[in-house]
């Protein structure tokens, strides 16, 4: 237990924060189940108006600030520093504090539940003046306040240090054009939380601020001020919790084709490319407000879709002329590619003001932005942890699940959201508790709850896998997958040093080099 | 009549009409060449081919199509925006001042003092020229709130101390029986802010007009 509080080894506190996001996945994948089954019918049938719009704000706060955006970090914190044969982080005891404040700011931000008013409920964006003391007095407003500020304090502190790692401790002859594709991401997601997240700390400090004890955006145009400021973080955001996955299924894709990543140095520029737009597009969100600069906002959203036409190619790229074998960590890695294309390209679709000046805030919105999040993040933090798993536990997850998992996830995904698209262009707004019977829109609610329901399957059958492995899983042995990086150079699980000795690493694909070697050896 | 320069929904089927094609395009070419790839290099031989692991031809080749496929998209939503400004240009047509509050909608015609509000679970309706442009201001006395017709294709947030103004044509005559709903989270009623849109010929609009005063 001294030793689960203290460690300062980056496994352990990587390990912890990844499955402590991996828990509020699973309670705010609960809460979207509610809403589901609220919205299977036109009435307001299963909970009252006030805990709907409990649900939904604090199942898209959770999912973003407690899931997504610790996941990104932790995965890193505990890959990165063996991805380049570190034998720890620069500054570890930064990284565990930042654990400890995000743990704290998550559990205020869902103890809101249990004060007398519930929790926050103006949206995961808390627009400003729904958010203030008139607006929302409740205590379990506060809570959001002060549990969204702490906990991205506390993945900013584990991103500094992760970043301070890979500028300090790379292994002899990891020359940053020799890194991995996912420490790439990694350095890409960084420079993103360094330059974003310090805003949304800001922001989260003056509203407090604004609630207790003095005006702060009440002058005129502080409604827009506040947009402004959560947006200029909350859209890198969406990348910072999208790219490392991205660079788990780059590291899949390149370990299941048996082949070497091809165009890697355009990769890697294109994810730095992609990180400094992602500081320019965050007026989209204010395409209707009427006080941004459409055009602009429009050019660079637009243009995004260069570094994410780079990533794609070299996927397609990679597999061709390899050896593909799909076992499950490259279903999930297809998953992600083919259903984050749909998220992609509607995101080229509301980046373009006179059709945003419809679906903004619809469900066309909904639809896009799950195609993202859960085709991009969650199908690649699955193949992440399917690949993974064996490494940190020395155990096989099971494939015969692993399959059928993959399988739920894909139908849930296509069977819940794509009905959202057509709702939305409808007409049907997001965060509304109930609709008009007579609009029709019953029939594509159903669809879209009965996906819900099968993505709850999927899940269960996830954590039967998991529960099955960790008791009896099969030996995994050093590298089960004939991987490429050099985590896979090192016994499965990796000692509290991670290397005894480490390979040469002449290339981004060390262990591929050795085996290249000793083939034209024998 | 500038009306025929395109109003929003005639914008927004312009734009969208190229873009739906292009994205299909993309999308089936796209997922098509990897379920290909996939299917046509699947195997269970432990080799681990070499072969080149980079061309940079082919890769600039690349980047060039899809910075042109982009070059074309904004060129066309550039050129809608375009419109969509002159159209908002126009200054003839009758003014509405929209009062947006938690959780209900008021709408005045100030040229001729007329109000139309709503009650408690009746939703207020607001009445407009078919096939004229009609100029709205429009704010909030409480939160952010945001007028939404999708029969238009069009929504403006409305912010409370702020004034916002747009030009909407509304194409046919008829009722838009809940045609118009608070699209910015408000609150506790949030889903209930809405609105009936009743779209009547330009003399009888007059007369209802003078039948209100």
């Amino acid at each position: 237990m001294i030793e689960f509080v203290s460690s300062t080894d980056h496994k352990r506190i990587g390990l912890t924060t990844a499955c402590t996001a991996l828990a509020f996945f699973f309670l705010a994948g609960l809460l979207a189940l509610v809403m589901r089954s609220e919205l299977a019918t036109p009435e307001l049938d299963v909970v009252s108006r006030e805990a709907y719009n409990q649900l939904f704000t604090i199942h898209g706060s959770t999912m973003l600030f407690l899931f997504a955006s610790p996941l990104a970090v932790g995965v890193g914190l505990y890959f990165v520093p063996l991805q380049i044969g570190a034998r720890d982080l620069v500054w570890p005891r930064l990284a565990l504090f930042g654990y400890w404040i995000y743990l704290g700011g998550g559990l205020v931000l869902w103890s809101g539940f249990l004060t007398e008013q519930g929790a926050a409920d103006f949206a995961w964006f808390a627009f400003y003046p729904l958010s203030d003391a008139n607006s929302a007095p409740g205590t379990g407003a506060d809570f959001w306040v002060l549990g969204v500020g702490l906990s991205q304090a506390g993945v900013f502190f584990q991103g500094v240090a992760l970043l301070a790692t890979i500028v300090r401790r790379r292994a002899p002859g990891m020359t940053l054009l020799r890194m991995p594709v996912f420490t790439w991401s990694e350095v890409a997601t960084l420079f993103m939380v360094v330059t974003s997240f310090p805003v949304v700390v800001g922001a989260m400090a003056l509203l407090y601020v604004d609630r207790n004890w003095a005006d702060v955006f009440t002058r005129e145009g502080g409604a827009v001020t506040w947009q402004h400021l959560f947006w200029f973080y909350a859209h890198p955001l969406v990348y910072v919790v999208f790219f490392p996955l991205l660079g788990a299924v780059g590291e899949v894709v390149s370990t299941f084709s048996r082949r070497r990543y091809f165009g890697y140095r355009v990769t890697v520029l294109g994810l730095l490319a992609f990180a400094v737009l992602s500081t320019s597009v965050w007026g989209h969100h204010m395409f209707v407000t009427g006080a941004v600069d459409n055009r602009f906002f429009s050019l660079t959203s637009t243009a995004i879709a260069v570094p994410a036409g780079i990533e794609y190619f070299a996927f397609a790229a990679t597999m061709w002329g390899g050896r593909i074998r799909l076992a499950p960590p490259m279903l999930f890695a297809l998953g992600f590619m083919l259903l984050f294309l749909i998220g992609g390209l509607t995101g080229v679709f509301v980046a373009s003001p006179p059709l945003d000046y419809h679906v903004h805030d619809s469900y066309v919105v909904v639809a896009h932005f799950h195609y993202t999040l859960f085709g991009g993040t969650v199908f690649g933090l699955f193949a992440a942890v399917y690949y993974w798993f064996p490494k940190v536990t020395g155990r096989l997850l099971g494939e015969g699940l692993g399959r059928l998992q993959a399988g739920l996830m894909f139908v849930g995904a296509l069977v819940t959201f794509i009905p959202m698209f057509f709702l939305g262009h409808e007409g049907m707004p997001r965060q509304v508790s109930s609709y008009a019977a007579f609009h029709g829109w019953g029939t594509l609610n159903v669809i879209a709850t009965v996906g819900a329901f099968t993505l709850f399957a999927a899940f269960a059958v996830f954590l039967v896998n998991l529960t099955r492995s960790l008791r009896a899983g099969a030996p995994a042995g050093a590298d089960p997958w004939d991987a490429q990086a050099l985590e896979w150079a090192t016994t499965s699980p990796p000692p509290r040093h991670n290397f005894d000795s480490l390979p040469p690493v002449r290339s981004y694909a060390p262990l591929l080099d050795l085996r290249h070697v000793r083939e034209a050896a024998v | 009549m500038i009306a025929s320069i395109g109003n929003t929904r005639e914008q927004y089927q312009d734009v969208f009409g190229l873009y739906w094609p292009i994205g299909v395009a993309v999308f089936v070419l796209v997922a098509g060449a990897l379920v290909f790839v996939v299917v046509r290099f699947r195997s269970r031989e432990p080799e681990f081919p070499r072969g080149a692991d980079a061309k940079r031809p082919l890769e600039l080749g690349w980047i060039a199509v899809v910075a042109a496929l982009v070059a074309v998209l904004l060129a066309l939503t550039y050129s809608s925006m375009d419109d969509l400004e002159a159209f908002e240009d126009q200054k003839d047509g009758p003014l509405v001042e929209i009062t947006a509050a938690k959780w209900n909608w008021r709408f005045d015609y100030p040229e001729a003092g007329v109000s139309q509000v709503g009650g408690d679970r009746r939703p207020t309706t607001l009445v407009v020229p078919a096939d004229t442009p009609v100029r709205f201001r429009g704010t909030s006395v409480d939160v952010i709130h945001a007028f939404w017709v999708p029969e238009v294709r069009f929504k403006r947030d409305l912010f409370p101390g702020r004034r916002t103004s747009f030009v909407l044509s509304f194409p046919e005559e008829g009722l838009l029986h809940l045609g118009g709903e608070c699209n910015q989270f408000c609150g506790l009623l949030h889903a209930t802010m809405t609105f009936n849109i009743r779209v009547v010929a330009p003399a009888a609009f007059e007369r209802w007009l003078r039948g209100r005063r």
